[in-house]
């Protein structure tokens, strides 16, 4: 680092992806990888009384905070580097957890040869051959992955063309969001209704209830979001990453000057509802049940306060910050359940008043504050 | 003799023998009792008529030996047994046992009761009478239905009527009477008369003659007209309702956003809490002025907006001001808010739906014209959301007050340059915004359920609004809650509510492809 950093965050007050810890963006990916291995050593090596064991109740929490940390990397990718703020990204969560709720209810129709409560309900005598298409797992992740980036190229397509951005594209985002959440709630569309889809036995031949299947789902959401952040952040660091930045920056001068614009933040929007997709995918089996709440509006913008008060532009601090709110809800929520809201409100007002760009950028600003003091 | 009997404008006591001197007589002398109780002239022949039906339908009614009729009255003995004719008290408990009338007897008493309460002074039991009436129009009598008719003022009570008389005399075999059936009907459109005719001309094709088939087949034509004109009327009508909500709760967020760029997500939370001071005015006058109960919502208006906009001006000196060069960030810090006060308003007040008593004037509604009824509390939220919307054009176009909040809004650091406050500027206007949800708080309490969640639906369309009408611009939030409503409600009945919401959210993504900043779109900060 030749440059003087304080030059930098003068001219780029929010040039997150060039900010601090550069060059160490190994880190997050290899503990992520060292946890991975330990969920099920822990389990399984250590005796359930050895202070180190995590019983399978922590290992499927941790499994689910992964998720949501991936979820939050997807959105911190299109609103931290091309400033695109999603209010929506709840969609695309469903939509992967959706399919594989479908594809888990095949499975689980094969294994009891009983069908879906919401089935029966509905009158249906077999289980329809047009869900038949979910029951093979790399086809229904396959066909998760690409519904949710179909749905976000048709609607990406028509809003950047039309250079709807800012705070319009927030809202039309989050009202997509109100509008599959109410057409998920009929009961009538044949998904679930207001009941979702639950009742799942079996995946990829493993028993879901077994504890190796819940440990190695949680691994497998670890390397995950290994794999997801080192993407990400491969593209982040590229040339098309600082492109990204710069449509966040200013989008008219590098429209002026031959960027088609457009294009590119399609291009990071499809990503980041794949990555989205991905996340609902291995939070579904962790959690056993995909119901309309999970598009609600509500958790769509909780998604955006986890990634500012970890500090977005930076990836590391999507991850940090929907462990943190995470963490502390799912304790809070047991220990004192009506404090949650409060706190995690205080929590975003004191973050988005007094630190601006959350905690990540706050600990390395201050790092670098040391460093150049020194 | 009574000095009563002066007043008699019958031989009450001639019918009465009538009646009781077998079946030949008894239905016409029924018939004569019916026609005296519903006479023009004032007398008390109806509460007579009306006594004696009920008695000999109750089992009552004693035909004597000699002496002519009684009532029994009440228990046995002789106590509260009165004359048949005249009324008077009984010495002694007649000896004879009771009238006990045939089924077909029973039918009649039943139609000749409706008949008498069609002349009720009480709308409600003339309702009740009418649908009997209906019910049992074979056995009606014509000229007592037709003078009940033609005193009758309730349009409801008036159409039943008029089929009960058409559909006697649609069954009539004479084609003179059919015809004036047939006319009859047509004048009061609804969706029984149009069954009526339907059936009449399927029922009996094959021994109609050509001009009672060609009167009924105009007379359904019109019928039909009506019948959509009154469905067009109706659903534009809910339409204009809704899109009255969707101005009241957008009028606020778009002064905000439009001023100072600001996404307000707690917008939805200042209408709940409107909402919620309706309900604690409403509790107050229902203890200390239960005399002007009523006025309750009237006194809510200016309370919900003071409580609403002192606490806009709050959130705003606390929170807002210093996050105004970023606004997706504001996004953030007034969701926060939001579900801070969701669970605040829940731990004070309880998540259940509050109950409100919905004042005298703003109940029940009128029918304007057939298959189109208007509710007052609708035509409350229309009204109010149009004096509301006039009160806020007249004062951001109107005031020197408005005249600073609109050169804020256009070219903010001129008008700071120019000795504008543009910090005292947005407070207020804050305040206003807020404000505003506070009155639609108050009109949503009688027409939503209220609880501590309430806001989140309402804050989305009203956000959608103000995305179409154009951050800013009074007229083109008016313009665009007129579409949307309209839009809703013509696709809503259709295909349902899910249905509408998804076609108003493409219809928005698809103009705003055109006009990316609202149809209006004014020079704001956003």
């Amino acid at each position: 680092m030749n440059q003087p950093p304080i030059a930098l965050t003068a001219a780029q007050p929010n040039a997150g992806v060039h900010a601090g810890f550069r060059g160490r963006s190994w880190m997050l990916p290899v503990l992520l990888v060292a946890l991975a291995i330990c969920l099920p050593a822990s389990n399984a090596l250590l005796p359930p009384s050895h202070p180190l064991h995590l019983s399978l109740f922590s290992v499927n929490l941790i499994g689910q905070i992964v998720c949501f940390a991936l979820l939050a990397l997807a959105l911190d990718f299109v609103w931290g580097l091309a400033g695109i703020l999603s209010l929506g990204h709840g969609v695309f969560f469903g939509i992967g957890g959706y399919v594989i709720g479908f594809h888990l209810l095949n499975g689980a129709y094969a294994d009891t040869q009983v069908l879906p409560d919401f089935m029966l309900f509905m009158g249906w005598k077999e289980f329809p051959a047009a869900l038949r298409i979910f029951d093979s797992l790399p086809v229904a992740v396959i066909l998760g992955l690409g519904l949710a980036v179909v749905v976000a190229g048709v609607f990406g397509f028509a809003t950047f063309r039309s250079r709807i951005n800012g705070v319009y594209f927030s809202i039309i985002t989050q009202a997509l969001t109100y509008a599959l959440m109410l057409l998920l709630f009929n009961n009538d569309l044949g998904m679930g209704g207001n009941n979702g889809l639950t009742g799942f036995t079996v995946l990829a031949g493993q028993r879901l209830a077994d504890v190796s299947t819940q440990v190695a789902l949680a691994s497998a959401s670890c390397l995950a979001l290994a794999g997801a952040y080192l993407l990400l952040r491969k593209i982040a660091d590229s040339s098309l990453g600082h492109t990204l930045v710069g449509v966040r920056d200013d989008e008219a001068r590098l429209r002026f000057l031959g960027f088609r614009t457009d294009r590119i933040k399609l291009f990071a929007w499809c990503l980041s509802a794949a990555v989205a997709a991905l996340a609902g995918m291995l939070y579904v089996p962790q959690v056993g049940i995909i119901n309309p709440t999970i598009v609600s509006p509500l958790l769509s913008v909780e998604i955006a306060v986890w990634v500012a008060i970890g500090g977005r532009g930076t990836l590391v601090g999507a991850v940090i910050g929907a462990v943190l709110v995470n963490g502390l809800k799912f304790w809070l929520s047991a220990e004192l359940p009506s404090v949650w809201p409060f706190t995690l409100a205080g929590i975003t007002l004191l973050i988005t008043v007094a630190l601006g760009n959350g905690l990540w950028s706050g600990a390395t600003s201050l790092f670098r504050a040391r460093r150049s003091a020194a | 003799m009574l000095p009563s009997t002066a007043a008699h404008a019958v031989d009450r006591a001639a019918l009465l023998q009538a009646l009781c001197s077998g079946a030949a007589t008894q239905r016409s002398a029924l018939g004569e009792i019916v026609a005296a109780g519903t006479a023009a002239l004032p007398s008390d022949d109806r509460a007579w008529a009306l006594r004696v039906v009920a008695a000999m339908r109750s089992g009552s009614f004693v035909c004597r030996e000699s002496a002519g009729t009684a009532i029994l009255g009440g228990e046995s003995g002789a106590s509260g047994s009165v004359d048949g004719a005249t009324l008077a008290p009984l010495a002694e408990a007649p000896a004879d046992s009771p009238y006990v009338p045939s089924i077909v007897m029973m039918r009649a008493l039943t139609v000749a009761d409706a008949e008498l309460e069609l002349f009720n002074s009480d709308a409600a039991k003339r309702l009740a009478a009418a649908v009997q009436v209906d019910k049992s129009f074979a056995a009606l009598s014509p000229a007592v239905v037709a003078r009940a008719l033609a005193a009758e003022r309730d349009t409801e009570v008036k159409q039943l009527l008029t089929v009960a008389l058409a559909k006697r005399g649609l069954g009539s075999e004479v084609p003179e009477e059919r015809l004036k059936a047939i006319t009859a009907v047509a004048e009061v459109p609804s969706e029984s008369a149009r069954t009526l005719l339907g059936n009449f001309l399927t029922d009996r094709k094959d021994t109609l003659d050509s001009a009672s088939v060609s009167a009924a087949q105009n007379a359904l034509r019109s019928i039909d007209r009506w019948l959509t004109a009154g469905h067009v009327a109706s659903v534009a009508f809910s339409g204009l309702s809704y899109a009255g909500i969707l101005l009241i709760t957008a009028l606020g967020l778009s002064i905000v956003f439009g001023l100072l760029g600001v996404i307000n997500l707690a917008h939805g939370e200042f209408i709940m809490l409107g909402a919620y001071a309706t309900y604690l005015v409403e509790q107050f006058m229902k203890t200390h002025v239960p005399g002007l109960f009523d006025a309750y919502i009237l006194v809510a208006i200016p309370a919900a907006f003071v409580v609403c906009g002192l606490c806009g001006m709050l959130l705003e000196v606390c929170v807002i001001r210093f996050l105004y060069r970023r606004p997706l960030e504001t996004l953030l810090a007034t969701w926060a808010v939001s579900i801070a006060l969701v669970k605040a308003v829940q731990l004070i007040f309880g998540s259940q739906n509050v109950e409100f008593i919905t004042p005298g004037f703003l109940n029940g509604g009128m029918q304007v014209i057939p298959g189109f009824f208007i509710t007052w509390n609708r035509v409350f939220a229309i009204v109010l959301a149009l004096l509301v919307f006039a009160g806020t054009y007249a004062l951001i176009h109107g005031t020197r007050f408005g005249l600073l909040v609109r050169a804020t809004t256009q070219r903010r650091d001129t008008a700071r340059s120019l000795g504008v406050s543009v910090e005292r500027i947005d407070r207020l206007a804050f305040g206003l915004g807020s404000g505003l949800a506070g009155i639609a708080g108050v009109v949503l309490t009688q027409i939503a359920s209220v609880n501590p969640s309430m806001g989140t639906s309402f804050v989305i369309d009203a956000f959608m609004v103000v995305v179409l009408g154009g951050a800013g611009s009074l007229i083109g939030t008016a313009a665009s809650s007129l579409a949307l409503g309209e839009i809703n409600q013509i696709i809503e009945p259709v295909y349902g509510a899910v249905a509408a919401k998804v076609a108003v959210l493409l219809l928005i993504v698809v103009i705003i492809q055109r006009r990316p900043q609202g149809l209006f779109s004014s020079n704001t900060r956003v």
